[in-house]
């Protein structure tokens, strides 16, 4: 085995469980899983001041700052939390569980490194007072061109991650590092990849030519398909966190107490019925909103 | 087990209890799926409307002739116009009022023409529970028909800006 084969494959046996960690991969799960509940404590404070201002006795916030609070409550908790721990499981999912070395470390750093700035970027100028527009960032309301940027980076890097975890479904079948199906747990996270990708897509398709607008390359995009391509990222990206969630809930179970599903066949029929049928729960935006029906 | 590769063959359909609520959520999805779009058009919950594309400002004109044409009255230098039953009437949203004051009568018919000359608004009728989101470039029309009197406020349920929470207006409804 070459020096690099043998880096990429190189792991531990996990004490308290068994499995094998491959150390490559166990940075990826760390840093992302840190990220994600330190963006969590961010939105949650920000919460916690937006109780405290609409408690009356309180009334902590000026109204500017309150809107202000609102849009990092809602950028952090609907997409930085979210989407940084579903990162998280991806890699140890697709790693660990299919015991197999992780697709590409190199391309790995460069898309944690958009995620991270992307976000940065984003918060950074929501507190600077430049981005009061709420998450949803309606236009033609109109936050500083950086807002946007900022959710681009974060999510082409989210979006690559993705990639970098299907490559490795692909190698880990290739290399045939197990046998027959894959396990429930990884099954449920390429579920949740999925619909990451149709999310994230959704949020550049919305978000790339807001961004082009606020730096004046072109006009601004029509508002009611604006708010029917953010909706694909915002019902999408909680609909990320239900398919990560069932199947960190089946993980721990198993950890936890032994448990194994009652039937794999329902278990993942349920996922694929999600995939699919989804977004008629969010397709109410369709049918009230002023737009599609215009002559 | 959930984190390890099922064993042989695991394709097994469910059976016994197991298959009778997989049934009844099955069904249950159906049952909702077929709801949605028949409560939408059965469900006399959304107004009856039509939406025109129109510019912004030529909107703006149409609701000021509409205003020095039928206005009645003035409450907080906020016009009321009372519009020709069966007619059209005007409602604009702008940052950050609701412009001008209705003044309708009750079993009459209007065709309200709702619309925005800056930035997204929505529409909340009080104590009504009627939301309606409001987009520039776009003339939604409305065929309602007020089957109560007394005043009903407007709010506006869509950021706007700074002023949003304080955007609101106002339909008299008149036996």
């Amino acid at each position: 085995m070459s020096t690099e084969t043998i880096k990429a494959t190189a792991h531990r046996v996990c004490e308290t469980t068994g499995l094998s960690i491959f150390l490559r991969a166990q940075f990826f799960v760390k840093i992302n899983a840190v990220l994600a509940v330190i963006f969590l404590l961010v939105g949650g404070i920000a919460a916690i001041s937006l109780a405290l201002t609409r408690w009356s006795n309180v009334m902590l916030l000026s109204d500017v700052w309150y809107y202000r609070m609102l849009t990092l409550h809602g950028v952090n908790m609907l997409i930085f939390w979210i989407i940084f721990f579903e990162i998280a499981i991806l890699y140890f999912a697709s790693t660990t569980l299919l015991n197999t070395k992780m697709f590409s470390k190199n391309l790995a750093h460069v898309f944690l490194a958009l995620m991270v700035g992307g976000a940065l970027l984003t918060n950074y100028i929501i507190l600077d007072g430049r981005a009061d527009v709420l998450i949803t960032s309606y236009p033609p309301l109109e936050a500083h061109p950086i807002f946007y940027l900022g959710i681009i980076l974060f999510a082409v890097g989210a979006l690559n991650v993705c990639f970098n975890f299907f490559a490795t479904l692909y190698i880990a079948k290739k290399n045939k590092t197990y046998e027959g199906s894959m396990p429930l747990v990884t099954f449920g996270a390429t579920t949740a990849a999925i619909i990451a990708v149709v999310a994230l897509l959704h949020g550049a398709a919305a978000l790339v030519p807001t961004f082009f607008w606020s730096m004046g390359w072109m006009e601004m995009m029509d508002t009611g398909t604006y708010r029917l391509l953010w909706w694909g990222l915002g019902h999408h990206s909680q609909q990320i966190n239900v398919a990560a969630m069932v199947s960190v809930w089946y993980f721990v179970a198993t950890m936890s107490t032994g448990a194994k599903p009652l039937n794999e066949t329902v278990c993942r029929g349920a996922f694929i019925l999600y995939i699919l049928f989804i977004n008629l729960a969010a397709a109410h935006h369709l049918l009230v909103d002023p737009g599609l029906s215009s002559e | 087990m959930s984190i390890f590769h099922p064993k042989g063959n695991w394709f097994r359909p469910p059976t016994g209890s197991e298959r009778l609520w997989v049934g009844m959520a099955l069904a249950w999805c159906l049952v909702m799926s077929v709801t949605m779009p028949w409560w939408h058009f059965q469900g006399k919950q959304n107004a009856p409307q039509n939406t025109y594309e129109v510019d912004p400002g030529v909107f703006n004109d149409r609701v000021n002739e509409f205003v020095e044409t039928n206005q009645v009255g003035e409450m907080n230098n906020i016009p009321i116009v009372q519009p020709e039953p069966g007619g059209d009437a005007y409602l604009m949203g702008r940052i950050w009022q609701w412009y001008p004051i209705l003044k309708l009568k009750k079993d009459q018919t209007y065709r309200i023409h709702l619309s925005s000359i800056d930035l997204q608004h929505g529409f909340s009728l009080i104590p009504m529970n009627m939301n309606i989101h409001v987009l520039p470039g776009y003339d939604y029309v409305m065929t309602i028909t007020p089957t109560s009197t007394g005043e009903f406020s407007i709010i506006c349920n869509e950021f706007c800006g700074i002023g949003h929470h304080r955007m609101t207006g106002k339909i008299i409804v008149e036996a």
